[in-house]
Parts: C-alpha cells; structure tokens; sequence
C-alpha cells in the first residue's frame, strides 16, 4: 500500500470536524514532565535519547569521567525534538544514529534528523495508538505496530528522503493479527519479525516475504516485550501475566518459563551474545536471568516505582542499564563486570515469597532528573481558571485566557487554594481540560468554545458592561500573528485581547478521533508555510472570529416576572420575558422599576435595559426575589437559575417594593 | 372442570405425605396471568412467603389500617395459608385492583412482562418498608420529612471505590428490608488498564440478574458469558485515573456477594432491527436443580454456595406481546404447575419441556423457562428438598 506523509496531512481524507488545542507551559522544557517510554543510546556521540508522555524527544550527553562528588551526576541535557502531539511509546535510531523514528498515541510515526534535530516527516498510515516499533540493523528495515492491529514495514533509506513534495512511501503490511499490539521485535537481519498482543499469542513472520511462520501459544495475558535472538531461532517475551518465556522458534515451544516477577514483565533486553535476559516490570525490580539456564539469576537493581523500559549500554559487553520507571526520572545502573557474573547460583534457592533477595548493583551511578508532572485539575466556577496538583503535591493555579500559570505554592491543600479563588459565579464551560502529557493541555471545540460570555467588568478588563465571550478572545489571542487575522475590530466583545506566549504550541486535530493535523506555535503563524496551512486547515468556526472577526449571538434566556406575594396583587397575566443570560439582577430592577411600576406598559423582551432617569439607588426603591431568596443586584440571571433556582423549566423572579 | 381437577389433585396430596401446603390457582382477570405466575413463585419462595405472613401478622396488631400492595399480598398469602380446604381456587382481585390503581403500567389489560412486574413488587414492598421504619419512632426530626431514597431497580445502588485508595466515608449504605436480605446480591466491576495494569473496582448490588441467552447453552454458561471479559478499546476507551489518558482496558462482572435467593432472569424479548420489533427467543436453555456459580469475585464469601431449583417463571407463546405465563414450583419434594386457576401435580421430569426449543429458536411457539427462582441450600429456612435425588442429568 501507499502512504501520504509529510507535514501537510491530505486535507480531504480527514473530517470536516475539528478542534483546538494548546498546551500551557515553559519556552523551554528541558526535563521530562512525565514518565518515560522509551530510550535509545547513540554510542558514536555518546548521546541518550529519551521519550514518554510529555510528547518530547530530548537528548542528552553522558559525561564519561566521573566527578567525584557524593552526589550521583547529571547528564548533560542537549536539546529537545517536538513535533508529537500525544504520548511517545518507542523510538529506534537507525543508520548508525543519523536518523530517529518514533511511535505515538497520537496514531503517527515521524521520521527525524537526529543530528539537526528537527522532525522530517510524518506517517499517518496508522489508525490508532502506535504502540511499538521493530528495527533491523543490517538491512536499515523498520516495523511499527499499534492498537489498530496492524503492522507496517518501512525502508529506512525511503523514509529518509521524503519531502514535502515528494511525500508518498510504499509500505508492506503483515497481516493476521486480530487484537492490539502491544510489542513488536526484529532480529538485525530482518529475518524474523515477532508481534504480541492482548491475543497472549505471539506471531511470527518472515519480513522478507510477509509470510505468516508460526504462532506461539502459553502466555494467559497480554503480551509487553519482547527480544529476538540474532539469528532468529529463539526469543524471549514478557506478559503481564508476570512471567517472561524463553521459545524456541524452530520447535515452536517455550523452553523455560520464569516466574520471578510478581507482577506483569514490561520491559527486556538482551546482550548482544544471547547469554543473559534483563528484566523489568511492574514489580519495580530488575533481574538477570542466564538463557541457558533460568534458574541462574540475580536480582540486579530495586527502582522506586514501576519499571517501563530497560536499555543496555555496550550490548556486546553490558557496562550499564538505562532504566525508565513510571516517574519522570531515568537512572543508569553500573553492571558489575568479571566475577561477579557467576556467584548466581547460589541465589537461586532463594523463595521470592518468602525472602527478599538483597539487590547486587546498591546505587544508580547517573541520573536524568525528571521534572514534576501534572496529575489533577479543577477548573473554577468562573470558567477561567484552573487548579492543578502535580506528582509531587505542588498546587499550581493558572489563567487559562492568558495560557499562563499565575502562582504555585509547595505545601497547600488543594482544597483551600481551590476555596480562596472561586467566586460564587456561573459560567458555562467553554474548554475542555487534560493532563495526560504532564502538562497543562486545553481544548477548545465547536460544540460550546463560544457558550461563555461575561461582563467586561467580571474579566477584570475594564468597570464597563460590555460583555466579551471568553472563547473568542481566546482564539483571537492564539491566532493574533497569523496575517490573516483581522486587526482588532470595534467589536467591545473583541476588546481588551489577552497575550499568549509566543512559544505557546498550538495543535489542530480532527473531532472525532483526536489524530492531530497540524502543531505550530503561537508565533510561527506569521510564517510563510504555516500560514499557508493554517487557512487550508482552520476550521470555519475559529476562521469566523479569527478572520472575519464574527462572534454568534448571546445567548438568551426566558424567566418569569412576578410580584411577591407579600404584595398580596392580584396575580397578572404570567408574562415570559427573555434577556441574555447575562443580563444583572439590577437592569431587571431597573426594568421593573419603569415598566412594571411606573409605566404598565407590556412588553416581553428587555432586549434594551431601560435606563434610570433619576440616578436613585435601585435597591432602595425594590427587591428581587428567587424561591424566596433575595438577590444581590450584581448577580446574572444565569447565576441565579445554577445556584438559586437550582431547577429546570423558566427561571420565576419575585418582586417586592419597599415603602 | 377446574373443580374436577382440583378433586384429583386433593386425592394425590391426601395420599403422599403434604404435609399442611395449601395449593391454590389464581383466577385470571384478563391478561393477569403475569401476576399470577409470579405470586404462585414467590408463594413458594419460602423465605419470601414467611415474611409476608410475619408482616400480615404484625398489621393484625398493629391494626394498620392503610392499605397498599404489600398489605394486599399479605391479604392474599393469608388467605391461601388459612383455608381449610388443601386445594382449590382464589380471586386475587384487591391485590390486581390495588396493582393497576398504583402503577398506570399495568392499568390495561394488556400482555405485561412477568420480569418487569416482579421488579416492581419487590422494589414497592421494599419502599414501603423502608417508609414504615421512618413513620415509627425515633420520631421524625424537625418536622420535615427525609425524602426517600430513588427506588431500586434491578442493579440497585452503586457503590464506587478504587483499590488503591478506598475512601470509606463515602460508600452510602442503602437501607435494607428483608427483601434485600432475602434477594439482594452484590456484583462487582473490575477494569483493569491495559497499560499500568492497575485495577479498579466498583460495587452494583442487585435484586435479579439478567442474562443473555444462546442457543442450546446451560444456564451456567449464560452466567459465564456473563462475566466474560471485554476489552474497551478503539474510541471506546477507558479513561486511567493512574495514566492520566485514554488507555485500553479489561472489564469484567462477576458476583462478590451471593444472593439468599437467586432469580434469573433469561432475556428472551429482544428487539430484533431486520423484524424491527420485539420478539421472543425460544432457545434451549438447560437449568440445573442444583446449581453452583462459577462467575463469582475472588474475594466472594460464600462463593461455594450451591442452590436449589424452588420455582421457574415460564413463557408461553411466540411473541412477548401475545402468550401466557405459567409457574412450575417445588413443594416438599414434589412439581407443580400453576396455569392460572389450574393446579397440577407434574413429574419432574416434565421440567425439561420448559428449556426452550433445540432448533429455529426465533419467533416460534415454545413454553420456555423465562425466570429462575434458586434458593441457597444453607438458607435458614431448612427445605426437605435436602434429600431430593437429582433425577435430571444435565
């Protein structure tokens, strides 16, 4: 099959439906905001790659003379690669570490220059999560797979020199599998490719000829990892049913089965000689374990939380393990070398149940510092701003119009800085929030970006009663350095226009799946291409304020009028009024004032508040009630219906003249 | 006729040892014969039948003059438990009179759905229990009423709460009569994240389950599909409160608290889109006398608990719309079959005409089984149903 790739996605193959989407965040975040998927080692230049939730690539260097400080040393951060838009699950460095390829949830694989770094182009052949990725040294080949069960072939020579014009790959597909994929490995010579499921079956094909060999069967859960042997006649597999099985291709059978994790095996790795299996998982523990003889292992390393991924430095004669744990920091393990090998078999006897075995490597001896991520969000009642609580119980709060954050305390509850900012208001919710990268993600979509209007007042832009709606500035903030943006219009909706930071990423995606379409950032919409792009891809309603400077109607709602009962009248005729739901308690005052107790004249629409002749005080002269509470003269009818009237059907107002 | 039949069945009783059971049909006032199947069950669901005359009883002293479906089904029990004659027929008009003034959904004389209303006088005899606790002392506080809680429906209350951090305070307790004690199970609802791998589990009581039927399959493996795993994944993800994401993940139900009496409910009335309407699937479905649950949580305490057949709901007919409900019941180690007014003693091998036709199951006629009644052997009310040889191999 062919594949479209490049930055520019095929506009007609995708929905007309589409959202907008922006992180909040630093210029620069150089340490990793979340947990880490996945590593490759570069060792020409001595580089780390990492990768994980946050969507970042990051590269690092590892300084080869050790300091002699008692703390454990840093490695040196290099520089980032960004261009995923959702989760980064794995990555292969391929010709001899001139070229990356990556696999995201965000359903695509990109191809990057690992020396420029900087993304060349995007494979969008898959329709879900990309799980996994497979690569074969000797013949440049590469494989991904993903939850869309599907696995493709790549040649990495094609991938390489795509461009924007010249955008389209052939790819082989293998076919057979009927569940998510999970893992995917090859041999470097490409002679074997090895996929596993939520099927707990292994299958194997010749990559060569996409040609279906055998499918292994013994695992009773998901399938995680999984590490082929060099000549393609044996490979080891982990499972969340926490065992990891040594088969033999040839006979199509396990040879052993290990038992010694407690919980589901996610991550392997074997020496370049066969001779000995890493093992990590959910058990946070890292084993090594001999292929010719399982029951000579060591409990190698304890790491604080979930282990996720392993990396074997110097596979030919492992020196280190790189291992990745569900917190945003990497350490390295120094392998003890000679002796130390062997004193194995005396362990063995040990009964994991009973006895914790002592770890044989005590101390990391290099750490990659991960910063804090974002773990809980509580968006105030005034639609603006947000709470959020981080990994390790930073309450941060942020003003989302202005995509920044405005403070951040170490050691406050939650519940207190949520109390101390909210305001008994009611908007509607205009965005949707998430976390999943770590960071701050907000999204805006058709369906209610424009439900939120309020007084300019309750914005803090300026003591009038204009009113502006939140999604459009919003949107007009974002998309301020596109030249297609209209110069701000007389609008008083439009006015008071927050900044957003420049280095703000910006990403469009289609509605319904979520696969994203296009991320800039907020100051390259000036530039030639992306501005091109913007007006292919924008979609109609963001193009309508952006471009046309429109904004939809307020929103209106009906309510009754009614004198108290107090007032003992004769009930009137039941008149349905209806004003923007943002209308004050006061002009309703006011309009009961002229028309209801001094004019008598009918009329159902107060479109227009009637001003007061005289500048007598309002509350003096009446009151207004709801289910027999009196209302504060500054309040909106819609934050009376959510928080007085607390009930469906039109919204009843009482009102009661003061002698 | 009905008396002729009543005469002979008399004769048997007289001869084998009935000890003082009462067997009374049920006139049938239009289309009635939905009620009717049910009462002659839970007549014979003993534990049930115990505290209604209890109850009935307890309104003797009280003097409790208001009346309402319970009172009626006390009457009712009453009346057939107290007449001096063994056998014979019974007009349960107050009770169907009081049924339709209550609910406007049974105000017809049209076909009503057997499973729907035994819902219904469970969840109303549950409700006005819980409303007479709270008329008697301790006396209402303030003056002002408590509203009562939502009514139960079939998976009644939930009760959320993550392995990881169960918050105790917040687990409300619904308040339980004995018809919660006698019927009410509890389900639990675990997913696991396909990608962290932790698990999360949430609490359903119910007061019957509902299962989907298949083609010449047991009852046990209906339970078993069940509580089969499904895996949300494409755009049905699960939202991982531990990954922050939408991962895929593994859902499963299975039973964590095992009902005194268990009732099945077969889904038999399923809308079929190509017929566009409701029509009924006369499928084999094999029952058990004796009955163990294989669908039930690790963490189940009386997961071993083995059940015996007291009563089957049976449809008869092509349709749910047209057709008739008879009972079969099980009465100190002999079958009975309740046809409205009709009293029949049967052999027990007679109960596998009611599993459902073994071919062409849709649309066609059949006298199907349609809602199991099994009781807990180790329910305090000791059956001599002990001794019962199991005759049918299954």
């Amino acid at each position: 099959m062919t594949a479209s790739t490049g930055a520019q996605p095929a506009t007609t193959a995708y929905g007309n439906k589409r959202r907008v989407s922006f992180v909040i965040r630093e210029t620069e975040e150089k340490r990793p905001r979340s947990f880490i998927n996945c590593l490759q080692w570069d060792p020409s230049t001595s580089r780390l790659f990492t990768a994980g939730a946050d969507t970042i690539i990051r590269t690092w260097r590892t300084p080869r003379e050790m300091s002699s400080s008692s703390t454990t040393p840093e490695a040196q951060y290099l520089v980032s690669m960004e261009h995923h838009t959702d989760w980064v699950n794995d990555m292969v460095l391929c010709c001899g570490g001139k070229y990356l390829l990556s696999a995201s949830n965000d359903t695509t694989v990109k191809v990057w220059n690992a020396t420029k770094n900087f993304c060349m182009s995007t494979l969008r052949t898959h329709t879900d999560y990309v799980s996994s990725l497979a690569y074969a040294r000797e013949q440049e080949r590469a494989a991904s797979a993903g939850f869309d069960n599907a696995i493709f072939l790549w040649d990495v020579g094609t991938l390489t020199r795509l461009t924007s014009t010249n955008n389209t790959v052939t790819t082989s597909s293998l076919s057979g599998n009927k569940n998510s994929i999970y893992a995917l490995a090859m041999n470097p010579s490409g002679t074997v490719i090895v996929s596993g499921s939520t099927e707990k079956i292994l299958r194997v094909w010749d990559p060569r000829t996409c040609q279906k060999l055998l499918k292994l069967r013994g695992h009773t859960d998901n399938i995680r990892s999984i590490a082929v042997s060099s000549d393609g006649k044996q490979c080891v597999s982990g499972s969340s049913d926490g065992t990891f099985r040594l088969w033999d291709l040839g006979m199509q059978r396990t040879i052993w089965t290990s038992n010694l994790h407690h919980e589901g095996v996610w991550a392997m790795q074997v020496d370049a000689g066969w001779n000995h299996v890493y093992s990590g998982g959910r058990d946070k523990r890292v084993y090594r374990t001999a292929i010719n003889n399982h029951s000579n292992w060591q409990l190698l390393l304890t790491e604080e939380a979930p282990v996720k991924q392993l990396l074997l430095i110097e596979p030919e004669q492992p020196r280190h393990l790189w291992v990745a744990t569900w917190t945003s920091t990497v350490r390295r393990w120094p392998i003890p070398q000679g002796s130390s090998l062997t004193i194995s078999d005396v362990d063995s006897n040990y009964d994991l149940r009973f006895e914790d075995p002592k770890p044989l490597i005590p101390k990391e001896d290099m750490v990659v510092s991960g910063a804090p991520s974002l773990r809980q969000h509580i968006v105030l009642n005034d639609k603006r701003h947000v709470v959020t609580r981080d990994s390790i119980g930073n309450i941060a709060l942020w003003d989302i119009l202005a995509a920044k954050k405005l403070n951040e305390w170490a050691d406050r509850p939650m519940e207190e800085v949520v109390k101390e900012n909210s305001r008994k208001v009611f908007v509607p919710s205009w965005f949707s929030v998430d976390v999943k990268s770590g960071m701050l993600q907000i999204t805006l979509d058709e369906s209610d970006v424009f439900s939120a209007w309020v007084s300019a007042k309750d914005a803090g832009i300026n003591d009038s009663d204009n009113k502006v709606n939140y999604g459009g500035m919003l949107l007009r903030a974002l998309f301020e350095r596109w030249p297609e943006c209209a110069s701000a219009p007389d609008d008083p909706s439009m006015i008071g226009n927050p900044n957003v930071p420049p280095h703000t990423p910006l990403i469009i995606c289609e509605a319904a799946t979520g696969r994203p379409l296009f991320r800039l950032l907020v100051r390259d919409a000036c530039c030639e291409a992306e501005s091109q792009l913007l007006s292919e891809i924008l979609p109609n309603w963001v193009l309508d304020v952006v471009q046309a400077g429109q904004l939809p109607k307020f929103t209106k709602m009906p309510f009754f009028l009614l004198p108290h009962s107090s007032l003992q009248q004769k009930q009137p005729k039941k008149d349905r009024l209806s004003a923007t739901e943002m209308l004050q308690v006061r002009k309703v005052m006011e309009h009961v004032y002229e028309k209801v107790l001094h004019g008598g004249t009918e009329f159902t629409s107060i479109e227009t508040p009637p001003t007061l002749s005289r500048s007598t005080n309002i509350e003096s002269c009446l009151e207004l009630y709801c289910n027999e509470q009196k209302l504060d003269p500054e309040m909106d009818l819609r934050t009376v219906k959510h928080f007085i009237w607390k009930q469906g059907g039109d919204l009843i107002l009482h009102y009661k003249y003061l002698k | 006729m009905g008396a002729n039949a009543s005469s002979q069945l008399e004769k048997e009783i007289n001869s084998d040892n009935f000890a003082n059971e009462h067997y009374y049909g049920l006139v049938n006032f239009g289309n009635t014969c939905y009620c009717n199947s049910v009462i002659q069950a839970l007549y014979f669901c003993q534990p049930f039948r115990e505290k209604v005359l209890q109850y009935k009883q307890q309104l003797k002293k009280s003097g409790n003059p208001k009346e309402n479906l319970l009172t009626c089904l006390a009457d009712l029990f009453h009346n057939i438990a107290t007449q001096k004659r063994r056998v014979g027929t019974i007009a349960p008009k107050r009770f169907i009179t009081k049924l339709k003034k209550e609910n406007e959904l049974f105000d017809n004389y049209m076909q009503q759905d057997a499973h729907e209303f035994l819902n219904y006088l469970l969840n109303t005899i549950s409700e006005t229990l819980i409303d007479e606790k709270k008329e008697r002392p301790p006396a209402v506080k303030n003056g002002t009423l408590r509203k009562s809680h939502p009514p139960p429906t079939s998976v009644q209350e939930t009760r959320e709460r993550t392995r990881s951090d169960s918050q105790p305070g917040c687990s409300r307790v619904s308040e339980s009569t004995w018809v919660q004690d006698i019927f009410q199970g509890t389900l639990t609802n675990e997913t696991r994240c396909l990608n962290c791998e932790s698990v999360s589990s949430k609490d359903e009581d119910f007061l019957d389950l509902s299962v989907d039927v298949e083609q010449n399959a047991s009852i046990t493996h209906c339970l078993r599909v069940f509580s089969n795993t499904e895996t949300l994944c494409a755009d049905q993800k699960y939202y991982c409160e531990t990954c922050c994401s939408h991962q895929e993940a593994q859902k499963r139900m299975r039973i964590k608290k095992l009902p005194r009496m268990l009732a099945l409910h077969l889904k038999r009335f399923k809308y079929v889109d190509q017929l566009s309407r409701n029509t009924k699937l006369s499928y084999r479905v094999l029952f058990p006398l004796e009955l163990r649950l294989f669908n039930v949580s690790d963490d189940a305490v009386n997961g071993d608990r083995l059940y015996d057949l007291c009563a089957v709901v049976v449809h008869c007919g092509a349709t749910p719309n047209r057709g008739h409900y008879i009972t079969v019941v099980k009465s100190h180690n002999f079958w009975l079959l309740f046809d409205d007014d009709i009293v029949d003693k049967i052999d027990v091998s007679a109960i596998e005409d009611f599993f459902g036709l073994s071919e062409g199951g849709i649309q066609k006629n059949s006298d199907s089984a349609y809602i199991l009644f099994y009781q807990a052997r180790d329910g305090p009310t000791i059956d001599t149903a002990r001794v019962t040889p199991n005759h049918m191999s299954i």
